[in-house]
């Protein structure tokens, strides 16, 4: 690369592309520092043009859901990674890639999306809502957050809590006894000390970014999910490059959001133990038993849902995946 | 475009278009235009966007209820009540309806989350009062427009609600926090009131004894319930504000209609006045969320930012320096919108200089609430004016008197935090 | 207030103001009158635990919220009654005045034309979002936008007839 810039003529011809990447988080979340590596693997795959990325982070430009509108409108942000409900008002069929106690674990999350089996999904998201999945970044699992301990099925019942706004996720809580309802990711904290609801669901790097713990002091390792965070590109900035700028895109998407996912195991982590050893937050485990038993409530509203989706080979397919 | 240059023009055409008499609201959505047209990557469709999600949001819901519920104790006597109080409580110092007028405005603040409605409220009852018994028609109306300030400083406040909602920050603490420095401004009116009531020999009254003061504190009692049920349903969680001020509506509703105040007719009437009131009070929120985020596109915040910390200037210079900005921005905007334009903006200047968001939240409230009583755009002031059958400019002079000692305790809150932090320290130290 | 005494000398345009702006103030008004109901309900619902709680009233009550919003900001576009600031003197000839009035209604009306036309660009791509609880379509709620662009228009060209009127006297 260096020896790119050197040579003058041929850089100085060079096309600066700017692109506008959006986040709700700050500059050491693991989605931001997608965007980072994204940024530097792209211009490291294609020598046409140099893509500078702005950063606009800390809910400077809205929240995931304004960021959606804006990429499917072709206009402000350019590059985001949502979590999937933010699009299933727009695309429904996006919600089956990251419904609740789909995968096994973190292992088979990684195969299914090694597969070819979302490559449908990805084409529909295109039709439908003017957005292109480049890569797929998360993988952290999502857990319960309350304003009073919870450590078992028992403690669950009658809980209020904001969940992600395709209908799966109501369905789900709703099957094992919380009650659930939708609220905009921004008004949680207040939406917990104003008694709206008592918690969330949300990844540990969540919790803490957000200061749900201000409010919201228990986090009980129940993982009910295993998260898939897609980096979206907005097809109006997609189409404006070459096909081979394009092909690095989509290999530089891929290696991003597989890069993210590692940060943000390892970063979950690190910032959910700070918040425990300065006391400001109480982990909780859920026992094997407790787990099956949530499991085992949420399946039937899960398999109702897939099928009257008509999801069940899409379903089947990824449970069949080893 | 940099930053500056965007601010420039997006405030610069804003403040172009207030002065021509361009309504605020369209005014701020006008601003955005010119700014939206010279950048290719923002569209109107930006526009329409913020101002439409900005309306879809619970923190908002709570607004009619609270401008209904405050027009009802206007409309059901429950005010009148208050005011019989503070009669017997304060009445015999000097200059006594003064007295009646900043102490009945402490405990409607306490009741209340709206100041328009204390100074609607109170205003027609005790400025023509006051007018009677001698009182200067100026200061009657200028103290009535004031001391309503109080209603959004001490709790329960529509502006900590939102406050607290758009920047995360603990609502209960906040309305804890108002409760010290709402007070101290009460009693600094008060102690105007009583250097003018010297000066020009106001008439003072005998001391109620104290079976008049009990009768009038029994009778406030069902008034004084209100802050019971929303405060208590806040700060505890028992209602969401919304359903709190939908409880507080149905409470004086019910008052009202119990002790014949209020009709069917009448309660219709005041709902269509609240309506109408929340739109046009509201929709100053939209417009003022784009041109939010059209500062924040820019990354006008951020440049703010790296100016101000190069300035050196010290976490007690910038608490003043913040103040200065709420002070100068309420002169021409109503405090919700405010809030939107500059609260995101001021934040993180706040959070570089170590100040507590409590601290910081205060001193943006108290300042913005100043500027409901300061022209060109005071609504506080316009109202009590109206009443007081008077331009508003002839009042400004007995405003500014009363307004110097008040802003003194402005000074006082941005460089003790004390003021604000003491009570949420004390009650509420887990969100600190 | 206004007054919207018909005459014998009202202008067709002052006359669908007029009755726009008496069904608006009805409208309006049940809108909030319908929220307070909600609310109750909603509260009542969670206090009764045999009833079922109710999740969408919540999000309906803020899809009304946007209409009370809208609605009421159409109204005070006819009623005039949208806050301004008042500090420069106001100029001293009838028509000066007029003119200026004139100007302002003129920027008021670009405003409006951009929450018709892209309010209706906008609300119609809203055709196909579903809302998260209730599953309606959120055109429901975003039609509020271009309602609110017509109405003002038609307020706003009221308005300009009648000062065009009142200069040419
Ligand atoms: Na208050
Ligand atoms: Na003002």
């Amino acid at each position: 690369n260096g020896q790119q810039d050197s040579a003058a003529p041929a850089n100085g011809e060079k096309k600066v592309m700017k692109i506008n990447a959006a986040s709700m988080f700050d500059e050491v979340h693991p989605f931001t520092q997608t965007y980072y590596k994204f940024e530097e693997l792209v211009n490291k795959y294609q020598d046409e043009v140099t893509i500078e990325v702005k950063y606009n982070l800390n809910k400077s430009l809205g929240i995931e859901t304004d960021y959606f509108r804006f990429m499917s409108q072709g206009e402000s942000v350019d590059l985001a990674i949502l979590a999937p409900a933010n699009i299933a008002t727009r695309v429904p069929s996006i919600a089956i890639v990251d419904m609740p106690l789909l995968f096994k674990d973190y292992a088979h999350r990684n195969r299914v999306l090694a597969s070819d089996l979302f490559k449908a999904i990805e084409e529909d998201v295109v039709k439908k809502a003017n957005v292109r999945i480049i890569g797929y970044a998360g993988g952290a699992s999502r857990s319960i957050i309350s304003n009073y301990p919870i450590t078992n099925m028992e403690d669950l019942q009658g809980f209020k809590l904001r969940v992600q706004g395709a209908p799966i996720w109501a369905k789900v809580f709703d099957a094992v006894g919380a009650v659930p309802s939708v609220i905009a990711y921004d008004e949680v904290y207040s939406a917990i000390q104003t008694g709206v609801i008592q918690g969330l669901e949300n990844e540990k790097i969540g919790y803490a970014q957000m200061r749900f713990f201000e409010v919201a002091p228990h986090y009980t390792l129940n993982e009910h999910s295993i998260t898939v965070r897609p980096l979206f590109m907005s097809e109006k900035a997609y189409n404006k490059f070459s096909p081979t700028v394009q092909a690095a895109i989509m290999k530089a998407g891929k290696e991003a959001g597989e890069f993210g996912a590692q940060v943000e195991l390892e970063l979950g982590q690190i910032e959910l133990d700070k918040l425990v050893k300065s006391g400001l937050a109480n982990v909780h485990p859920f026992s094997d038993a407790d787990k099956a038993e949530f499991k085992a409530r949420a399946t039937p509203a899960l398999l109702k849902y897939v099928e009257e989706a008509g999801f069940t080979e899409l379903y089947n397919g990824i449970q069949a995946i080893k | 475009m940099g930053s500056n240059e965007v601010a420039m023009m997006l405030f610069g055409v804003f403040l172009i278009l207030v002065f021509a008499r361009v309504p605020v609201a369209f005014a701020l959505g006008l601003a955005c235009i010119p700014v939206i047209m010279l950048n290719d990557t923002v569209s109107l469709f930006a526009l329409i966007d913020r101002v439409f999600i900005s309306y879809n949001s619970f923190l908002l819901l709570s607004v009619p209820f609270f401008l209904l519920a405050a027009s009802l104790m206007n409309s059901s006597g429950i005010t009148k009540k208050l005011m019989n109080l503070s009669r017997t409580t304060v009445g015999h110092l000097p200059g006594g309806l003064g007295h009646v007028n900043v102490f009945v405005s402490m405990l409607f603040a306490g009741v209340s989350g709206s100041s328009t409605a204390d100074a609607a409220g109170i205003g027609k009852i005790l400025i023509p009062e006051m007018i009677d018994q001698g009182y200067d028609r100026k200061f009657s109306i200028a103290i009535t427009a004031c001391s309503s300030v109080m209603g959004v400083i001490i709790p329960p406040s529509i502006l900590m609600l939102i406050w607290g909602g758009t920047m995360s920050i603990s609502v209960g603490s906040l309305f804890l926090a108002g409760i010290i420095p709402g007070i101290l401004l009460g009693l600094s009116m008060m102690t105007t009131v009583y250097i003018y009531a010297k000066r020009n020999h106001y008439p003072v009254y005998d001391k109620s004894g104290f079976t008049d003061f009990f009768k009038a504190f029994v009778i406030a009692i069902p008034g004084l319930m209100t802050p019971l049920i929303i405060l208590g349903g806040i700060t505890f969680g028992w209602f969401t504000p919304t359903e709190a001020s939908a409880i507080a509506v149905l409470y004086t509703m019910a008052l009202g209609f119990l002790n014949k105040t209020i009709n069917p007719r009448k309660f219709v009437k005041i709902l269509s006045e609240t309506a109408r009131l929340t739109g046009i009070s509201l929709f100053c929120v939209g417009t003022a969320s784009a041109f939010s985020w059209l500062l924040s596109y820019h990354e006008v915040p951020q440049a703010l930012v790296a100016l101000i910390s190069s300035m050196h200037i010290g976490p007690r210079g910038i608490t003043l320096m913040i103040a200065l900005v709420f002070l100068l921005i309420g002169l021409f905007i109503d405090a919700i919108p405010a809030i939107i334009i500059m609260g995101g903006v001021l934040y993180p200047i706040a959070l570089e200089a170590g100040i507590h968001p409590i601290h910081f939240s205060i001193i943006g409230i108290v300042s913005l609430a100043f500027g409901l009583v300061t022209p060109p755009y005071g609504l506080c002031l316009l109202i009590s004016a109206r009443i007081g059958e008077m331009s508003v400019h002839k009042v400004l002079k007995d405003v500014v008197i009363i307004l110097l000692p008040m802003l003194f305790i402005l000074i006082l809150i941005c460089l003790i935090p004390d003021i604000a932090m003491f009570l949420p320290r004390l009650i509420t130290p887990q969100f600190l | 207030m206004i007054d919207t005494q018909i005459g014998k000398n009202t202008s067709l345009i002052t006359k669908i103001a007029n009755t726009l702006y008496r069904s608006l103030l009805i409208i309006q008004t049940s809108f909030l009158g319908f929220l307070l109901i909600l609310v109750t309900l909603q509260i009542i619902s969670r206090l009764i635990p045999a009833l079922p709680y109710m999740l969408w009233t919540e999000e309906i009550s803020r899809f009304l919220l946007v209409w009370v919003i809208f609605l009421g900001a159409a109204i005070g576009v006819k009623e005039n009654s949208h806050f301004t600031v008042s500090l420069l003197p106001e100029p001293k000839s009838k028509l000066g005045a007029t003119i200026w009035e004139l100007s302002i209604a003129g920027l008021t009306i670009i405003f409006a034309a951009i929450f018709t036309y892209r309010g209706y660009k906008y609300a119609k791509v809203m055709f196909w979002d579903i809302s998260d609880i209730a599953q309606i379509s959120m055109i429901w709620v975003g039609s509020a936008i271009p309602v609110f662009g017509i109405l003002s228009l038609i307020f706003l060209f009221e308005t300009v007839i009648k000062l065009t009127k009142k200069a040419g006297e």
